[in-house]
């Protein structure tokens, strides 16, 4: 199944919530290669809590799985699923592939 | 026999018409009191029983508890009070205090007296008999972890009362087996007010016999005046015969005590504060919208260490049965409240075990739900944390809501409120609706949560 392009839209969406939420910060855009976190992040460490609880709520919602973005799994990959929007998709559907096929190592 | 409570005696043999107790439709005289006192304290001496017994005294606030508890006092016992509580809690506390005799007051005000025949000893009752002095133990709710009970010498926890204050109305809120109910208790007694019993602790109970019987003084809890606001009761009752609610326990929240001034502007709030260890201290609000007080008075002194109160006097508690001496070798007791000081005036920000850490910066549920509560269709709201690998912790809210609403929705409201309104490391990153209430018996909120769901 490919949950590519549901996920896409699950974290655009969510991205369009912290720009409601929180009208006062940078906005994030919507570029899959732009950096994320990091240096020059477009995303400070609370705004990324916030995204990953969004993520988390939708996909809960979308698949009926229960995913752990903000791991520790998360935190030692060697390219971190958070430095881009298009990694975070991708760990994000990881997550989710391993969640549906019964492979949880979260 | 205790002199305080002769005293006492001497006292209510002087107002014997004056009421003393209001309980549904039925009410007694203090001169009912000073008899019951008499046949009470004859029918324990016919048992056999003695000065220094550690007894349990289970039961609430009745004609006869108040009666039976005097005439313990008088002759010296350790008093246990209880309320009704889960088997296994009560034997738990039995363990821990080792009571010698059981008093249970039964349906329709009926008393069963049980002698456990044993002997309990320790430290503390040795040195209590030996003084010849009464105790009480108070066992603290166990809110935030193990239950811990704290012993104290009655004669110096009564002592404060010998001045003599307004004789109110009083409606006892706080439950019989907590520091402030007895306090209330104590205090109606010594300034020869009238104590009013509710029905049943709900908002409309209370506000009902507080319009009944014309209460002029509340004692009760932030989350009791959430209640009120939050289910209208205020709308169905006359509450102008009251002239003074006071609440302590837990921190208020500035939206709740804003609210509550503008119904109510006759209606003077006062902030207290007290504690199981240390009994219940002077206070007086800085204003009436104010969250800002001075606490004290004579026999009590402050300091803040760290930005946490500390507190000495010499009616603290002797100490706990069940845990290791928490005072410094010169006396102060850490209250493990964290406190913002302006002159002479504190603000109690909250328990410093209930700070969320988030990234160094700290956040204290009290102010996080107080913004949550200014937003429309909130009934409650529980702020705690909850760990996270990124940032330590995260804030975390469970809402109950006056009508059902899509969390995606909630979520949007929640958290564009508070950005608005908050620092946003304070802003709640998980947010979930619960059906369940978020007090405890004593109406104080409930922090220790579950695993935050999907996390």
């Amino acid at each position: 199944m490919d949950y590519k392009s549901t996920i896409t839209k699950i974290v655009m969406n969510a991205v369009d919530e912290i720009h409601k939420a929180f009208p006062r910060k940078r906005s994030i855009p919507k570029d899959l290669d732009g950096v994320l976190y990091g240096k020059r992040g477009n995303i400070d460490s609370l705004g990324l809590v916030h995204l990953i609880a969004a993520v988390q709520n939708e996909v809960a919602g979308e698949y009926g799985v229960e995913i752990v973005i903000g791991s520790e799994r998360a935190i030692l990959e060697q390219i971190s699923p958070f430095s881009t929007l298009g990694r975070f998709i991708d760990f994000v559907v990881l997550l989710v592939e391993e969640q549906k096929n019964g492979n949880c190592q979260a | 026999m205790n002199e305080m409570i002769e005293r006492l005696e001497r006292k209510f043999e002087r107002i014997k018409e004056k009421e003393l107790i209001i309980r549904g439709s039925v009410s007694f005289k203090y001169g009912w009191l000073v008899e019951r006192i008499n046949y009470w304290t004859n029918y324990l001496a016919s048992l056999g029983h003695k000065d220094g017994k550690v007894v349990f005294l289970e039961g609430d606030f009745s004609p006869n508890s108040i009666a039976l508890l005097l005439s313990l006092i008088k002759l010296n016992n350790i008093i246990v009070p209880l309320t009704r509580v889960r088997d296994e809690l009560r034997n738990k506390y039995m363990a821990i205090a080792r009571p010698e005799v059981t008093v249970r007051f039964e349906a329709e005000d009926k008393v069963e007296v049980i002698d456990a025949g044993v002997i309990s000893s320790n430290n503390y009752y040795d040195r209590l008999r030996e003084r010849r002095h009464p105790g009480m133990i108070f066992f603290s709710s166990g809110s935030t972890g193990e239950s811990k009970a704290a012993i104290h010498d009655l004669s110096l926890f009564m002592s404060k009362f010998n001045i003599s204050n307004n004789a109110y109305r009083t409606l006892v809120f706080l439950l019989f087996d907590h520091i402030g109910g007895i306090n209330t208790l104590l205090y109606t007694l010594h300034n020869e007010g009238t104590i009013v019993v509710p029905q049943s602790l709900t908002p409309d109970d209370v506000l009902a016999a507080v319009e009944k019987n014309k209460v002029e003084l509340l004692p009760t809890t932030p989350t009791f005046l959430n209640l009120v606001l939050i289910s209208e009761a205020y709308k169905r009752h006359d509450l102008s015969s009251l002239k003074l609610i006071t609440y302590g326990t837990e921190p208020m929240l500035e939206s709740t005590l804003r609210r509550f001034n503008e119904y109510f502007p006759a209606i003077k709030l006062k902030q207290t504060y007290g504690l199981s260890e240390l009994g219940i201290l002077h206070s007086r609000s800085k204003g009436p919208d104010s969250l800002w007080m001075e606490i004290g008075g004579e026999g009590y002194e402050t300091r803040i260490v760290d930005g946490v109160l500390h507190i000495r006097t010499d009616s603290a508690m002797l100490g706990y049965l069940n845990a290791e001496n928490p005072f410094s070798e010169d006396g102060w007791f850490n209250t493990g409240d964290i406190v913002d000081v302006d002159g002479k005036y504190l603000k109690i920000l909250g328990r410093d075990s209930e700070i969320i850490n988030v990234g160094g910066e700290k956040v204290y549920p009290a102010e996080v739900e107080s913004v949550i509560k200014e937003l429309e269709n909130i009934e409650d709201a529980v702020v705690y944390g909850e760990k996270n690998p990124i940032v330590g912790n995260i804030v975390c809210a469970k809402i109950k809501l006056l009508v059902q609403e899509d969390l995606k929705n909630l979520t949007l409201r929640v958290k564009s409120h508070c950005s608005g309104r908050l620092d946003d490391y304070k802003v709640p990153v998980g947010i979930t609706i619960t059906e369940e209430q978020q007090f405890n018996k004593r109406f104080k909120k409930i922090r220790k949560q579950d695993k935050f769901p999907g996390k």
